[in-house]
């Protein structure tokens, strides 16, 4: 996959790019935004502010800060995703991928059926398979997996999470999280210490390895 | 003047009573024995009645008494009786001579009765003045007593005043933000509280300076500095008694403000000190840490700009991949001194949640995976393991440091372990390697942040050692922040690092009456 680049060098450079570029179909003539946060005019939040205001475009985060509260804000802002600097090129390029599957055309398909070394999970059906073998979730499981699987190779943060599982009253119970989680590798990875399906990202919240393409 | 000080008006009645009754009882002798006694017998009765009243009596009333004593004396029982009128001359003397007499007993009454006053307004002034520095020393805020100051001042006095306290140090110009004003002032007022305060010296009536003033100044002095300044609104020149007085209290004030300045100076240049020392150590350590890998990477990046043409694939990879690992390291030196600083600047706090170590655990196998292409990472989780309470990253950050640690020092192919285990007070998480171990007088050595003890890598070159002192002293703070310990036990057959997290209270675990709204699977999903 190759990419053609415009580099802004300021907000205000950014806002003119997404103007000139024009939409196409509702949609501004991007496919995606790579967002630095510490610009000469201003904060790159205001741009991803501006920007969840208007369209769907995938927003990725490029900053040196690395307080994971400040991520967590991002996440929930409307960004995609969150890399660190330093990253290397391969982990962008993956990052940039996943973001482009989720915000991409063909949306509807991807997110009801996920499929993973052994692993399958249908939304519409509500069947989970390891191994060809049902698996046996508890509703709230059940629910947890599926927000995951919606959100597949990309990270939800706890407070959506407990958001849209158990309601906006329970954003402090993070507790549950890590009850239902080691319920769920229990029942879904070979070990569970060890996991290669459901990834936990420290202190932000959880991931759903991507799924295989096929 | 008998403003300060008042005896309990209880007692002046009984003064009053104790006096009466000794000269109506003297007259009711003087009346029952007059016809046995001779006149001057009966004029010692009275001067005795007179004396022994003027015990009681105030000096005004001793006088009267004593006149219309004398004056009745004279009526009733020298002849003629009935009249103020003298027979005999010697009567004449005896009249004087007891006039004389009750004078010189109420003189030395007042001579008394001052004395005493004076020696009880002085213990009176010495306990308040006592009990006020105990409580000036017990505050932690000398200004919050500026209240109380004020209503001692005013109840001494019975006069308006404002005081005038400086918050800090002396403002350049005399700003009302620098310091607290109580009470109510013109302008004038304002400015004599201000010269008063920055001349250390009283102001007003009686005082040398200033003296056509219409109220009094007095400083709030410290040893060396003037802290603040109170004004009383006086229409008349104040008893240099009480004057003394509430300068001394200003005085106890203005010792309590620069004690208490002083000990504010004295935290601030502590708190600078210890930033200094962590910014030297600090630099000390990014200028010899820093430098190890960045001259490999500076090297290896040289190279490959200007010699691409004369290396191999291969050894265009391996610089590369050189640049890549040392990147890394620098990243991870990075983050460990910047969390090291964050932990030892006190105050900062911890993001704690509820965690699970299995999580934790996998969290770091997911980032140790590609690094660990021979699989040396062994996992040992103790199944049903309570959940902790901690700052995630943080542990995640000791965790990953002992990890690289023992990566770096084992040699390939050697086991990892990774360890997590139920203790009886708490949850320890281990990294072990079988590695060569830390010879005993290394092992406190390490810990110190930029101290390295002399390890012997059993591969890598001994570039690789830079910033190990930091990431130990960083697990060691980390572990501590979170209230538990990081011990060391080594020997020949490798090393443990091993981390004891208290536990807590575990929090309410969900039942599922508590989820609303549930989706329920369809029955062949549930099989």
């Amino acid at each position: 996959m190759s990419f053609r680049v415009l580099a802004a060098a300021s907000l205000a450079e950014a806002n003119l790019f997404l103007q000139a570029a024009g939409e196409r179909d509702g949609r501004p003539n991007f496919d995606l935004v790579l967002l630095d946060l510490g610009l000469p005019d201003g904060e790159g939040t205001t741009l991803l502010a501006a920007l969840r205001r208007r369209h769907s475009l995938p927003v990725l985060v490029i900053s040196a800060r690395e307080a994971e509260h400040q991520k967590i804000g991002l996440l929930d802002a409307g960004a995609d995703d969150y890399l660190v600097k330093p990253f290397s090129i391969g982990e962008l390029l993956a990052r940039m991928r996943v973001a482009l599957r989720h915000r991409g055309v063909e949306v509807s398909a991807a997110v009801t059926h996920y499929q993973h070394d052994g692993v399958m999970i249908d939304l519409k059906t509500h069947k989970v398979e390891r191994d060809n073998e049902p698996v046996r979730l508890t509703p709230t499981e059940f629910k947890l997996l599926a927000r995951l699987v919606r959100s597949a190779g990309q990270v939800v943060t706890h407070r959506q999470l407990l958001t849209d599982v158990w309601g906006a009253d329970f954003i402090e119970h993070t507790h549950y999280l890590r009850l239902y989680m080691g319920q769920l590798r229990a029942k879904l990875e070979t070990n569970p210490a060890a996991p290669q399906l459901l990834f936990t990202e420290p202190g932000i919240g959880y991931r759903l390895r991507e799924p295989t393409d096929a | 003047m008998d403003m300060m000080f008042t005896p309990a008006k209880t007692a002046n009645h009984k003064r009053f009573l104790y006096g009466a009754a000794t000269w109506i009882g003297g007259w009711l002798v003087m009346l029952a024995v007059a016809r046995y006694l001779d006149l001057g017998n009966l004029g010692m009765l009275l001067v005795l009645t007179s004396a022994v009243a003027a015990i009681w009596l105030p000096v005004f009333a001793t006088l009267l008494v004593g006149i219309l004593g004398v004056m009745t004396f004279n009526w009733m029982f020298v002849p003629p009786q009935g009249s103020f009128a003298i027979d005999f001359h010697q009567h004449t003397i005896l009249l004087i001579v007891m006039f004389v007499v009750n004078m010189i007993v109420a003189a030395l009454m007042i001579a008394l009765r001052e004395h005493v006053k004076q020696v009880e307004q002085h213990a009176l002034a010495a306990d308040t003045l006592r009990t006020w520095g105990d409580r000036l020393r017990d505050v932690q805020q000398p200004q919050q007593c500026l209240r109380e100051l004020r209503q001692m001042l005013a109840s001494l006095t019975n006069v308006n005043l404002t005081l005038l306290a400086l918050r800090e140090q002396l403002p350049v110009e005399d700003e009302l933000d620098a310091a607290i004003l109580l009470g109510e002032t013109d302008a004038e007022q304002l400015s004599g509280l201000w010269y008063c305060l920055r001349n250390g010296q009283q102001l007003g009536p009686n005082t040398g300076r200033y003296q056509e003033l219409p109220g009094l100044y007095l400083p709030m002095r410290g040893r060396t500095i003037t802290y603040g300044a109170a004004m009383l609104a006086m229409d008349k020149p104040l008893p240099i008694i009480a004057t003394a007085q509430a300068q001394a209290l200003c005085d106890q004030m203005g010792a309590a403000l620069e004690r208490h300045h002083m000990q504010e100076l004295q935290q601030r240049a502590q708190k600078t000190a210890q930033e200094q020392e962590l910014r030297t150590t600090l630099l000390a350590a990014i200028s010899h840490d820093y430098r190890t890998p960045l001259a490999t990477i500076m090297g290896a990046a040289s190279s490959l700009q200007q010699q691409a043409e004369r290396l191999s694939v291969n050894q265009q990879k391996t610089l590369a991949h050189r640049i890549v690992t040392e990147t890394e390291h620098l990243r991870q030196m990075t983050g460990n001194i910047l969390q090291l600083a964050r932990l030892d600047n006190t105050g900062a706090e911890l993001r704690c949640d509820w965690e699970a170590a299995e999580e934790l655990i996998g969290s770091l196998v997911q980032r140790f995976r590609a690094r660990d292409q021979q699989q040396r990472l062994r996992i040992e989780v103790e199944p049903g393991l309570p959940l902790l309470w901690c700052d995630t990253l943080l542990i995640c950050q000791l965790l990953d440091n002992l990890l690289d640690n023992a990566f770096k020092y084992s040699s390939p192919g050697t086991a990892v372990h990774l360890i997590a285990r139920r203790q009886a007070d708490g949850i320890t998480l281990a990294v072990r390697d079988e590695g060569p171990g830390i010879p005993q007088e290394q092992q406190q050595i390490i810990f110190r942040a930029f101290k390295r003890g002399e390890l012997l890598p059993a591969r890598t070159s001994a570039d690789d050692t830079s910033g190990v002192g930091i990431g130990l002293a960083l697990c060691r703070a980390i572990a501590n922040a979170h209230g538990g310990e990081l011990q060391l036990e080594s020997n020949s057959h490798g090393s443990c690092f091993t981390c004891l997290l208290p536990l807590r209270p575990q929090p309410d675990q969900p039942t599922d009456e508590e989820i609303s709204g549930a989706v329920l699977l369809p029955e062949d999903g549930r099989q």
